[in-house]
């Protein structure tokens, strides 16, 4: 999940955001097995990115240098090994770098409605009113592929370290064993794939608003918030019973929250906080919070990573059957293109709890703080 | 034992909050694999407009029947994402030890005549089950979106 900020004000885009979402929609693969016909790598090279991840974009051209001291971990998780990915995951990834995919993935042109931590929002440089865009995808078909290729490898050590599982989904092996070791070097393989994934999209979504707004880079003045993984386990330090102890924290439908002055919170948000970004549904409204030192105390530094479904997919379609959705937000002033009308439907504002109750919990537990309101103005979806 | 089908096939949309799941129904366990096969194909596509000009040949071998499911399954997954290939006809053929052969006829997607459906991840373990219904065997399998 990545957020971009810009130097445009929402009035001035307004008349353009048809043709915005239309090239982004062009431009950017989404749907089923997206692909690109214009970046297919090599498997070599894609070993590259596996070890390199945002950086490996970088030095192709795909962003700048500075992009990479708002990405988490620099945009790069250590202990990545590409040989651990299979041949068959290398495939699936090789024509997807700068692809969304479908499901809940999307790219949202929106703008900062709220403001409710001033201090916190001039850190993270985000003025009311201001174009902002939110990139939501991840490791693609490699990722999959990885996940597919390790269960296999796990229902068999589940076996054979007499793990009885209650779901086979649920199949695992101890951290420190070769089985455990594997997957994280996997697993953080396929997270460098995600992180030069968005830097791609980044940098196709900063040509895009330059070339139907005719501004130079500096004038569209788009440039990365923060990017935070979803769904990660990483290797941690935190206190437990006053005693400091690394730990593997795995955090899924969830995401980190690190507190003001923590050495891995950016140096320009370290007196406020990790941004957390949140996500909410395509027709009403995003977060951007910020990490605190009770999430830290608490809950090993994390917080909610979104806002929940409330209607099963098949519910949706259901219900979504006679509507024109893309008529029904374009009333709103959203903008919406979709590769498939069923994951549009799946994917309906009213399928998702309503995202600023579930802030509002994280808030009020003090697990993370609001700085501020994204509306949606434009909406790609896979 | 050996069973074909043609998509669509008849089958069941499984309820649950963030993915996607199907209920088949079949005679014996060729016959279920083939149909799980057809169904997945009407989840990502509408079948009708596929033509059976190709085929794909799928040779698995698992220690039970519900690892070979999901394999199966996934395996189809790929062929659609990475092959870009539509299957419309499915053969399956399985021996007594969990060794599949199947056999897929389609074409390879073509974005003027296709239409996608919805976007899966993989077949998941999750709530897995093959078992006996009144008159025949019963799968039940969930999707990652």
């Amino acid at each position: 999940m990545r957020l971009l900020r810009s130097g445009l004000s929402r009035e001035a885009v307004k008349p353009r955001m048809k043709d915005l979402v239309e090239s982004l929609f062009r431009n950017v693969p989404s749907g089923v097995g997206s692909h690109r016909k214009d970046l297919r790598l090599e498997a070599k090279e894609l070993r590259e990115v596996l070890l390199k991840g945002a950086s490996w974009a970088i030095s192709q051209g795909f962003g700048l240098g500075a992009d990479l001291d708002a990405i988490e971990a620099g945009g790069r998780i250590g202990g990545a090994d590409p040989e651990e990915v299979s041949d068959r995951a290398v495939e699936r990834g090789r024509n997807q770098l700068g692809t969304l995919g479908s499901g809940n993935h999307f790219v949202e042109i929106g703008y900062v409605a709220d403001i409710y931590d001033e201090k916190a929002a001039r850190a993270l440089r985000l003025e009311q009113d201001a174009i902002t865009v939110i990139i939501h995808t991840g490791s693609r078909g490699l990722g999959y592929q990885v996940c597919d290729d390790f269960i296999a490898a796990m229902l068999r050590a589940a076996d054979k370290y007499g793990i009885l599982l209650p779901d086979r989904q649920l199949c695992c092996a101890p951290l420190v064993s070769e089985e455990g070791e594997r997957y994280l070097r996997a697993m953080s393989a396929a997270a460098n794939f995600a992180f030069a994934n968005r830097q791609v999209i980044t940098a196709f979504v900063r040509r895009i608003f330059e070339e139907v707004l005719g501004l130079s880079p500096r004038e569209a003045g788009l440039s990365v918030v923060y990017d935070v993984c979803h769904n990660i386990a990483k290797m941690e330090e935190h206190e437990v019973d006053g005693r400091k102890r690394r730990l593997c924290v795995h955090r899924k439908g969830a995401t980190r929250a690190f507190p003001p002055g923590h050495p891995e919170t950016p140096a320009a948000y370290r007196a406020v906080g990790q941004p957390v970004l949140i996500p909410g549904d395509m027709g009403r409204y995003s977060y951007v919070l910020v990490g605190t030192e009770r999430a830290y105390k608490e809950t090993f530094g994390s917080t909610c990573h979104g806002a929940g479904r409330v209607l099963s997919r098949a519910a949706a379609r259901k219900a979504g059957r006679h509507r024109s959705l893309v008529r029904e937000l374009e009333d709103r002033g959203i903008v919406v293109r979709s590769e498939g009308r069923m994951t549009l439907l799946e994917e309906m504002p009213e399928a998702y709890k309503d995202v600023a109750r579930v802030v509002d919990v994280c808030d009020r537990a003090g697990l993370s703080k609001k700085v501020a309101r994204l509306v949606p103005a434009g909406v790609i979806k896979g | 034992m050996k069973a074909c089908c043609e998509s669509p096939v008849e089958y069941r949309l499984l309820e649950h909050t963030a993915d996607l799941g199907i209920e088949v129904r079949a005679a014996d366990l060729a016959e279920l694999f083939a149909r799980a096969g057809a169904a997945l194909a009407d989840l990502l596509y509408d079948p009708a407009p596929v033509a059976e000009t190709l085929y794909r040949v799928v040779l698995l071998d698992e220690r039970d029947r519900e690892i070979l499911l999901v394999r199966w399954l996934n395996e189809l997954i790929f062929l659609r994402e990475v092959e870009e290939f539509l299957w419309k006809r499915v053969e399956v053929e399985i021996d007594g030890a969990f060794r599949l052969r199947a056999v897929l006829l389609g074409e390879a997607f073509e974005a003027t005549r296709h239409v996608p459906r919805t976007g899966l991840k993989a077949a998941t373990y999750h709530m897995l089950c093959i078992e006996p219904g009144p008159q025949n065997l019963v799968a039940r399998v969930l999707f990652d979106v």
